[in-house]
């Protein structure tokens, strides 16, 4: 195994990052930066942070006996080495787009990750606000592809700590866009804006944690218009700030729905597995028809077609 | 678990120094509705192509939607912004009236679980309790439609 001093100080860089946050928040207040901050929100943040971290120490050992496992049987021996290190992070970033991809398409996954998206407020505290549910949904078990292969489970780790300490500059407001290379490259300010916005047009876009090239490729990339300022937070919004409410909500939803006794096999598992909003009586909206619906108005049909050409244009400019 | 312990310090910590800075613009900017047409445009969040009426609560936080098709909306303060709510009679538990004019609504769920909306005319007050309970008496479609028509 390889030195842990990799994860010491990862985990340090972590603990330094958080002195960004008061930072935001002090100038913010002082009317320096553009940034938002709200006592109950923030503080409602912090207490999430509690909790998620104590369920990541007390459950983590589900995905690293997973990895481990997974390792044990590897196809390949490959040496924890620097060129190791960059090819497992491009494939942990390909790897971190899927998982959260599919926790935004599934509600039983959305269940876990909704508690990110939970606040109306969008800045570096929001970064606190994790699942505290995330070993237990199952999810990270996608982590294990990457030690069957042979990565070492401590580089895949390391991968997995620096990916999500690049996205925690980007939950922010006070950096308006990055030079137009960067903005095509990375993900930024601006791209991660939309992802958290629950604007029609916005919704379920932007999944990356590093690399643009993944939404590109896979079709979810929309960029963030001058004209249509984000709109932070869930489609239907929270009416609470307690930490317990805030984690775990869409549980409780989950369970009311399948509690109903007027519901057929596949109807229980659509409100288990389906995408957010699915009904079986279509009294609810997945994010496909919120956009369709939106796409009725007039003036948001003009801009959607406008959108289409600024797209377009985007894959010429970078072609 | 050395370093479980310092992330959960770190986070005490980081909250102790938030409630520092915050604590001084707690209430300040709060959103307040003034206008109808304010609520009717936070519900468009929903639904952009929403019409109906807004009541707004006496004190601007919060608003009860009748809109056109017939349904009911909330439209309530969260801090500075907005939440909105379809008032599903299956989702309402609890209709209740206080001394201070307000109506108190309970909700089965977990993300949500009440909300207050106080209003000052004690007979649109009385129209709306009567309304919001009738709708959570009958949750079923006929009793929905009654509740339109009364």
């Amino acid at each position: 195994m390889p030195d842990p001093i990799y994860m010491q100080v990862a985990l340090l860089v972590q603990l330094l990052l958080l002195l960004l946050i008061p930072l935001e928040a002090a100038l913010a207040a002082r009317g320096k930066i553009k940034a938002e901050y709200e006592l109950r929100d923030t503080l409602a943040n912090v207490a999430v942070s509690v909790g998620s971290v104590f369920f990541w120490g007390m459950l983590s050992w589900m995905y690293f006996g997973g990895v481990l496992y997974a390792y044990h049987h590897r196809w390949y021996d490959i040496p924890f080495t620097w060129w190791s290190f960059a090819i497992a992070f491009v494939l942990e970033d390909c790897r971190y787009y899927w998982f959260h991809r599919i926790s935004h398409r599934s509600r039983w996954f959305w269940a876990s990750h909704v508690v990110h998206h939970s606040s109306q407020h969008y800045n570096l505290s929001t970064n606190l606000r994790q699942s505290w549910t995330s070993e237990f949904s199952g999810l990270t078990l996608l982590g294990i592809p990457l030690a069957f292969i042979g990565f070492n489970p401590a580089l895949v780790a390391l991968a997995f700590t620096v990916n999500l300490i690049y996205q925690f500059w980007i939950h922010t407001e006070c950096v308006d866009k990055m030079p137009g290379w960067f903005e095509w490259l990375l993900n930024t300010p601006s791209h991660h804006r939309v992802h958290h916005a629950s604007n029609p047009r916005y919704l379920d876009a932007n999944y990356t944690g590093v690399f643009m090239i993944w939404d590109r490729l896979f079709g979810s990339f929309v960029a963030e218009r001058a004209d249509e300022p984000p709109r932070y937070g869930i489609v239907k919004n929270l009416g609470t700030f307690n930490p317990v409410r805030i984690a775990l909500h869409e549980y409780y939803a989950i369970a009311r729905d399948l509690m109903r006794r007027d519901l057929t096999l596949r109807q229980r598992i659509g409100y288990l597995f389906g995408p957010p909003g699915w009904s079986h009586d279509g009294s609810r909206s997945t994010t496909a028809q919120l956009r369709a619906a939106a796409a009725r108005v007039p003036a948001y049909a003009r801009s959607a077609a406008s959108d289409l050409a600024d797209s377009a244009l985007s894959v010429t400019e970078y072609r | 678990m050395d370093a479980l312990a310092i992330s959960i310090g770190a986070n005490v910590a980081l909250g102790v120094v938030l409630l520092g800075i915050l604590y001084r613009r707690r209430g300040v900017d709060e959103a307040r509705l003034t206008d109808p047409d304010q609520a009717l445009g936070q519900w468009r969040a929903l639904d952009p192509r929403a019409h109906g009426r807004a009541t707004l609560a006496a004190d601007g936080r919060a608003a009860l939607l009748e809109l056109d098709d017939g349904s009911l909306g909330l439209v309530e303060r969260r801090g500075r912004r907005w939440a909105a709510r379809s008032l599903d009679p299956r989702e309402i538990v609890g209709v209740d009236a206080t001394d201070d004019g307000s109506i108190t609504l309970r909700f089965a769920d977990f993300g949500w679980p009440r909300a207050c909306v106080r209003i000052a005319d004690p007979a649109l007050r009385r129209r709306w309790l009567d309304r919001l309970g009738a709708l959570r008496a009958g949750a079923g479609p006929d009793a929905r439609q009654a509740v339109r028509d009364a």
